[in-house]
């Protein structure tokens, strides 16, 4: 196909999913500011408990669980949800036929269901089930609209005539559409009626949280890492052999995980057992993604520097064989018995939803949005703003709940404290929390610039240039042309 | 499209296997359990009039415990004395004051019986409560932890639950269940009281309800198998 052609033939693509797109887009990163912010309060309200007492919304028990509901639901899924749709377009060369209007509308109903939940729970109405807190009309809500948008993009892999349609990307986008429907609706039937489940019902729910990080924002991450690093490097994916490998290792382990969060729990013995071990086996494939990852981008470091996009996918790719690590020291009965239950979970959720997921997300938003809106993103000063604040307050974020949450475990566990309440416990958090506070807020800054510079971008007052923004000059010659298709 | 049916196929058939032994197989089997009749012949001290478990904790104020979010900070789960401490700590059993000479049992799956979904806890920054029921000697002092938590313990980072309780002034004789509040930080000034509200009376019932160690039935004639 001459490149006239090709390039004619991708812009019809990008059109054809423009809107629901970056309807997706500037929705997510309003939620993610949304999410900092409470993420900040709730940091707050944990140091400091009489910090505006007399708001009831503002307690812990509600605001811990809004900051994470908007994290998931109004961040995560829906950006996640506008990547795999422009990817998988891209990927299998097709366009979105039509429906537009209708993904659209349910984006719109999405945005509306998850602000009635976080008010909700605000308001004193939660469920208290990790994850699933909003209330259960809501959960019914968004496995309807999931539906509709993993069937469109299951669709368009279904119907792709080319073999080089069939990638690894597609794959992980693929698994991720079927998994999270799947994994939504199991807990929808479960947990959302009126079945008595006691302690099993609690196990389902930890299976839920950690089926929805391995099993859709994992393989969405990895899925557009896959793609975006060979685009902008120039070099193919290292290893076909190891991509496969790391794929169906995921696939047969990841839905074995989760109740090892109650390890030692009421639950027969063997489940939590059984999810801790695929808890540390799953170190299989986030070495062989992160090994494929690194040789991909082996020698071109200079791009990483260069290209946004690169950038944020880069630290992505190198957070994730950190969450994988994370999540084998909370699974594994040795480390696990003192991280349970403490600090450290948090900073599991936070480094697989934001240090890898988010972040690979951003990289791909980076690219995506310029070819949608059809102008150049404004400012090179406000990316590497949003990087450094993301990356340092994340980084922040992981370590300090890391080691708090050893401080936690070890006083909780320790036998010379048999006798000594919970102070030690309360005590050794708070330098923890205070740190946490000031990265919520440093992240709050920089997410409220990302904000801004996608509303202008999306408002179509980007830079009018056929350049892409890069963030170092005097190397663009050096550039292989992928970088600036 | 054959590439993607197999795909999809390979996928399906990974996922299937944890679905249905993880989740859907429990969750039916879990339906299908029932209370175990104590025996006196294997050991029981209770006869076979009664069976385990033996309560059920308050369901109503067990609603209140959600909607707050209670299980951010606390758990209802106490690990077997071989892996973790929880089991030894003071407090967490029916001996309040020393070291017992056995700890506390561990929870198990029957004692959640009754609760449609077991509020196992996201995280300790308190307490486990499985055996709260016994920690608190009488009412007043658990309302006086949700309304006026660092009185008694001033390091603590539990927030008050100041809405599910009523400021008022004091009409001729102070009512019985006002909060004794007096000289403390949040001392409601001369001619108010602090009174609980029937939302923070449920919650108070459910948290003296909380007593998850009635005994296994056959465990006394294991252990005694055990020291033989």
């Amino acid at each position: 196909m001459d490149p006239d052609t090709d390039s004619l033939r991708r812009a019809a693509i990008d059109r054809s999913v423009k809107g629901p797109v970056l309807f997706l887009f500037t929705n997510a990163a309003f939620w993610l500011m949304a999410s900092t912010l409470m993420g900040f309060l709730a940091a707050a309200k944990l140091l400091k408990p009489d910090f505006i007492a007399d708001c009831a919304f503002l307690t812990y028990g509600r605001m811990q669980p809004a900051h994470i509901a908007a994290l998931v639901y109004g961040w995560g899924i829906q950006a996640a949800l506008g990547v795999a749709l422009w990817l998988m377009a891209r990927r299998t060369a097709n366009e979105l036929k039509g429906g537009q209007g209708t993904l659209v509308a349910l984006g719109v109903l999405w945005n509306v269901a998850v602000t009635y939940g976080i008010v909700s729970i605000l308001a004193g109405n939660q469920t208290s089930i990790e994850w699933l807190e909003m209330p259960k009309a809501v959960w019914i809500v968004l496995g309807i609209i999931l539906l509709v948008f993993c069937w469109r993009i299951l669709s368009m892999a279904a119907r792709t005539q080319r073999s080089e349609g069939f990638t690894i990307t597609t794959w992980y986008l693929v698994g991720a559409s079927l998994w999270i429907v799947w994994i939504l609706w199991t807990a929808i039937a479960l947990l959302g009626g009126n079945l008595e489940l006691g302690a099993i019902g609690a196990g389902i729910s930890a299976w839920y949280v950690h089926g929805l990080i391995l099993l859709f924002f994992v393989p969405v991450g990895v899925g557009a890492a896959y793609y975006f690093i060979p685009k902008i490097t120039g070099q193919p994916i290292h290893s076909a052999q190891l991509a496969q490998m790391g794929f169906w290792i995921l696939a047969v382990i990841g839905g074995w995980t989760g109740m090892q969060r109650y390890l030692g729990g009421p639950l027969p013995a063997w489940m939590p057992a059984v999810g801790a071990m695929a808890g540390v086996l799953l170190m299989i494939p986030v070495g062989v993604v992160g090994i494929n990852h690194h040789l991909t981008t082996l020698g071109q470091h200079k791009m990483v520097a260069a290209s946004p996009t690169l950038r944020f996918t880069f630290i992505g790719a190198l957070f994730y064989p950190v969450s994988g690590i994370i999540l084998a020291l909370i699974s594994a009965f040795t480390t696990g018995v003192n991280l349970q239950f403490t600090h450290a979970w948090y900073g599991y959720q936070i480094v697989a939803v934001y240090g890898f997921f988010s972040m690979a997300a951003f990289g791909a938003i980076y690219y995506i949005v310029p070819r949608l809106a059809g102008c150049e993103w404004l400012s090179v000063r406000l990316i590497r703003n949003h990087f450094w604040f993301s990356v340092y307050g994340i980084g922040t974020i992981v370590v300090t709940s890391l080691v708090g949450g050893v401080q936690q475990g070890s006083s909780i566990n320790d036998p010379l404290q048999w006798d000594q309440g919970f102070v030690n416990a309360v005590l050794s958090g708070q330098p923890y929390m205070a740190a946490r506070c000031i990265a919520w807020a440093l992240i709050l800054w920089s997410n409220a610039w990302f904000l801004i510079h996608l509303l202008l971008m999306v408002a179509g007052l980007g830079r009018r240039s056929s350049a892409p923004t890069l963030l170092t000059h005097g190397h663009e010659e050096h550039l292989p042309e992928a970088a600036n298709a | 499209m054959t590439q993607f049916r197999k795909l999809v196929f390979g996928i399906a058939a990974a996922f299937a296997a944890p679905w249905l032994f993880l989740i859907v197989l429990p969750a039916i089997g879990y339906q299908t359990l029932g209370p175990i009749p104590y025996n006196k012949d294997k050991g029981d001290d209770l006869d076979s009039a009664y069976s385990f478990p033996l309560t059920v904790a308050n369901l109503s104020g067990q609603t209140i415990y959600k909607k707050e979010g209670c299980v951010q900070c606390h758990t209802q789960v106490i690990r077997p004395a071989q892996i973790a401490l929880d089991a030894w700590r003071r407090g967490a059993g029916q001996n309040q004051l020393e070291n017992g000479p056995e700890p506390v049992r561990a929870t198990v799956l029957r004692d959640f019986f009754g609760e449609k979904h077991a509020f196992l806890g996201v995280q300790r920054n308190g307490p486990d409560l499985t055996n709260a029921g016994y920690r608190f000697t009488n009412r007043m002092d658990v309302h006086m932890h949700l309304y006026a938590p660092r009185v008694k313990n001033p390091w603590s980072s539990a927030p008050s639950y100041a809405h599910l309780y009523k400021e008022r002034t004091i009409q001729g004789q102070s009512a019985g269940k006002a909060l004794p509040l007096k000289g403390t930080q949040y001392d409601p000034g001369h001619g108010r009281e602090v009174i609980p509200t029937p939302d923070a009376e449920l919650l108070v019932d459910y948290i003296l309800s909380l007593k998850k160690d009635a005994p296994l039935p056959g465990s006394k004639s294991a252990v005694a198998a055990a020291k033989k």
